[in-house]
C-alpha cells in the first residue's frame, strides 16, 4: 500500500528541502556576484521561499523583481527582543522551514555573509550542530568598498576592530598594524546605526581610546559612503583629535594607518572612477 | 420567529434572505451610506466631538475630530469602496470600509466584534430594525458577533459555526508551544491564518511566535487587522499593508484653473487643532478644507479658510482682498497656494 504525501510535499521526491545565504554586496547590483545573480533570477517554484532585510529586498528587487522577499524587518522592531535573541530566532526559524519544512530557502544579506553578520554566524554554528548542509554565496564585502580610497599595502597586516571594541570593550589596537575601524556611527551593542546625531558620542570614546596610545595629530581617514543610488566610497581625513567635530553617516569606518607605517599607508587614495 | 443574523461577516456580500434581520447588511445599508456619513453620522461626531472639549478628554476629542474630518472623504468613497469589494475583494476598498466602520462607532458610540474592526450595535439600533416581532440571533460565522449581541439583547442565540478552512483557532498561552507546527501549516499554504485567543503575553517568545505567524501566513496580518473577511483577499493582495495614511488610498485634488475670478471648490472649516496640540489640550483656531470627494482633509492657516470662502464666484482678488479688509499681494499668495490645492478654481 503506498502512502501518498500531502498535499505540499509532492513537489518534490526528497523530505528535505536547502538553506542558502545569499550575499548580495555591499550596495549596488553591479556588486553582485553572478552566482547569486543566477540563484535570484532562477524561474520561481512553489518550494522556495526568500527572507531578508530592507536593504537585500531593495537590491534584490532591482535584479529580480518577481521574487517575493519576505521581511525579516520585524526581528529588529520587537520591544524587548534583543539583537543576539532576534539573530538566534531568525537562524532557527529559516533552519526549521528548510529541513523541517521542506522548503528552498533563500537568505538574502547585504554584503558578504561573512563579515560582521551575526545572525548568519548563528545560522553556520545550528547548521554545523545538527550535521546539515548550507550553502553560501559569497558577496562582495563592504571592505572591498571602503578600502579603495585608502593606500593599503598588506605588508604589515591589518586589524578589522568595531568602534565599540576599541570605545567600551578595553581591546587595543597594535599600532604597528593599520587598522580598519568599522561601525563607528554605531552607538549600542546591538548596532542601531540609524541616527546619526547619536555618532559623536561614539566617535569622542573612541577617539579618546585612540589618544591613549597615538599622537593628536596621527593621520586618520573616515570611509564612507555617498548612499543610493551610486554609493560612490567617500573619503575625509583628518587629525586623531578633530575625530568628534562632527557625526559621521551611517555605516561609516575609520582607516587608522599604522604609527611607523609605510608613508603611502598615510594617505587618502584618489575617487576611483567607474 | 424571526432570525436575527449578526453584524459579522462584514462588510457584506449579499443581499438580505427573506425572513431574517441581516444586521450585517442593515449596518451597510443604513450607515455606510454618503447620506449617513455625510449628514446624521457628521452631526452625531460634531456634538460628541464638542462634549469631549468641554470635558477636557482631549485624547478623545482628537480620535472624534480625526472621524468627523474623515467624515468628508468617507461619505464620497464608501459608496465605490463597497462596489470594490464586492467586486474583487480590493484590499485597499476593505481599509476605507474599517475606517468608515470606525467612524460610525465614534459617532453612535458603539463598540466592535471580537477581533475585527467591524460595528457592533447597541441594543436600542438593533431592537428599531425588529419592530416588535420574536426573534432569535442565529450565528453564521466565527466570530461574527452572534454571542455578543444574543447577550446584548437577552435572546438564545442558535449555532457555533467553528471557524473557516485555513483557519485554527489557538489560545494565547498555546502559542509558543505551538509554535513550529502552526507557522509549518501557515508556510505550507495549509493555514491561511492563526486566530489567537486572548491576549499574548509580552515576553519576547511569545512576541516572536507571533511575528514568525505573521511573516509566514498569507492572510495573518489581515485577518488580525479586518477579522475573518480578510480571508476573502487574494493572497497576493493580502499580505499588503494599506493603512487610511496611505498616500495612494485616497485621490490627491487636481490643482485648479487658474482664472481672474475664482471660485471654492471645497468647503472651509475652522476647527480646534492642529492634532497633536489638540491632544496636548491645547487647541488653537487652524483652519480645514474638506472636499465632497475622495480627498484627504488638509488642515491650513485660518486666513485661508476665510480667503477660500470669501470667494463668490463673482468678485475678483482685489474685491476679495478688499471685503476681507487684507493686502492684495498677500491674499493673492494665498490664492496661488489654494489653487496648487486644488481648493479653488476659476469660476465657470
Amino acid at each position: 500500500m503506498i502512502e501518498w504525501r500531502s498535499r505540499h510535499r509532492s513537489r518534490s521526491i526528497t523530505m528535505s528541502g536547502s538553506l542558502t545565504i545569499v550575499g548580495l554586496g555591499p550596495a549596488r547590483p553591479e556588486h553582485i556576484t553572478r552566482e547569486a545573480f543566477e540563484l535570484l533570477s532562477a524561474p520561481a517554484s512553489r518550494g522556495r521561499r526568500a527572507y531578508g532585510l530592507a536593504h537585500a529586498r531593495e537590491l534584490c528587487a532591482s535584479i529580480a523583481p518577481d521574487l517575493e522577499v519576505r521581511s525579516l524587518d520585524y526581528l529588529y522592531q520587537l520591544p524587548g527582543v534583543d539583537r543576539p535573541t532576534a539573530y538566534d530566532d531568525l537562524a532557527g526559524m529559516l533552519v526549521r522551514r528548510a529541513f523541517d519544512d521542506g522548503f528552498d530557502v533563500l537568505y538574502l544579506v547585504a554584503g558578504s555573509p561573512l563579515f560582521y553578520n551575526d545572525a548568519v554566524l548563528v545560522i553556520r554554528k545550528r547548521c554545523a550542530d545538527r550535521g546539515l548542509p548550507l550553502r553560501l554565496v559569497h558577496g562582495v564585502s563592504f571592505v572591498d568598498l571602503v578600502l579603495d580610497r585608502v593606500f593599503w599595502t598588506g605588508h604589515q597586516g591589518l586589524q578589522v576592530l568595531s568602534a565599540w571594541n576599541l570605545a567600551r570593550d578595553g581591546m587595543g589596537l597594535a599600532h604597528d598594524v593599520p587598522a580598519l575601524v568599522v561601525q563607528i556611527g554605531e552607538f549600542s551593542r546591538g548596532g542601531e546605526a540609524l541616527d546619526t546625531a547619536q555618532s559623536v558620542d561614539m566617535l569622542s570614546e573612541l577617539r579618546d581610546a585612540l589618544l591613549a596610545s597615538l599622537p593628536s595629530e596621527h593621520p586618520v581617514t573616515i570611509l564612507y559612503s555617498s548612499g543610493p543610488p551610486e554609493y560612490r566610497s567617500l573619503a575625509r581625513s583628518l587629525p586623531l583629535s578633530q575625530l568628534a567635530e562632527g557625526e559621521v553617516p551611517v555605516y561609516a569606518n575609520l582607516w587608522v594607518p599604522a604609527r611607523e607605517g609605510p608613508n603611502i599607508e598615510r594617505l587618502q587614495a584618489p575617487e576611483s572612477h567607474r | 420567529m424571526t432570525a436575527v443574523l449578526p453584524p459579522g461577516p462584514f462588510p457584506p456580500r449579499s443581499l438580505e434572505e427573506d425572513g431574517a434581520v441581516d444586521l450585517a447588511v442593515r449596518l451597510w445599508t443604513d450607515l455606510f451610506q454618503p447620506g449617513w456619513l455625510a449628514g446624521e453620522g457628521r452631526v452625531l461626531l460634531e456634538h460628541r466631538l464638542a462634549s469631549a472639549v468641554d470635558a477636557g478628554e482631549w485624547e478623545r476629542a482628537a480620535l472624534l475630530q480625526a472621524a468627523f474630518l474623515d467624515s468628508w472623504p468617507l461619505a464620497a468613497g464608501v459608496e465605490s469602496a463597497g462596489l470594490a469589494w464586492r467586486a474583487h475583494a480590493d484590499p485597499r476598498a476593505l481599509v476605507i470600509i474599517a475606517r468608515a466602520a470606525l467612524v460610525v462607532q465614534l459617532a453612535r458610540g458603539w463598540g466592535s466584534l471580537p477581533g475585527a474592526p467591524w460595528c457592533l450595535p447597541d441594543a436600542a439600533w438593533v431592537r428599531e430594525r425588529l419592530g416588535g416581532e420574536p426573534f432569535v440571533v442565529q450565528a453564521r460565522a466565527h466570530n461574527d458577533g452572534s454571542a455578543e449581541l444574543a447577550q446584548l439583547l437577552g435572546c438564545e442565540l442558535r449555532g457555533q459555526p467553528g471557524t473557516p478552512d485555513g483557519v485554527l483557532d489557538v489560545a494565547a498561552q498555546d502559542l509558543v508551544s505551538q509554535r513550529a507546527q502552526l507557522a509549518g501549516s501557515l508556510s505550507r499554504g495549509e493555514l491561511q491564518a492563526v486566530l489567537v485567543r486572548g491576549e499574548p503575553t509580552p515576553s519576547a517568545a511569545s512576541q516572536l511566535a507571533l511575528g514568525e505567524l505573521r511573516l509566514e501566513g498569507s492572510h495573518q496580518r489581515a485577518v488580525e487587522r479586518f477579522g475573518l473577511s480578510a480571508l476573502e483577499l487574494d493572497p497576493s493582495s493580502a499580505g499588503q499593508d494599506w493603512s487610511w495614511e496611505d498616500d495612494g488610498l485616497l485621490d490627491a485634488p487636481s490643482p485648479g484653473r487658474p482664472g481672474p475670478v475664482l471660485v471654492a471648490c471645497c468647503e472651509g472649516r475652522f476647527i480646534p487643532g492642529p492634532p497633536s496640540a489638540l491632544r496636548a489640550g491645547r487647541p488653537q483656531r487652524v483652519g480645514v478644507l474638506l472636499w465632497d470627494a475622495p480627498v484627504r482633509p488638509v488642515m491650513v492657516a485660518p486666513v485661508a479658510v476665510a480667503v477660500a470662502n470669501a470667494l463668490d464666484g463673482v468678485r475678483d482678488s482685489a474685491a476679495v482682498a478688499a471685503s476681507l479688509g487684507g493686502p492684495l499681494d498677500q491674499v493673492q499668495l494665498i490664492l496661488e497656494e489654494l489653487l496648487a490645492l486644488g481648493a479653488v478654481s476659476a469660476s465657470g
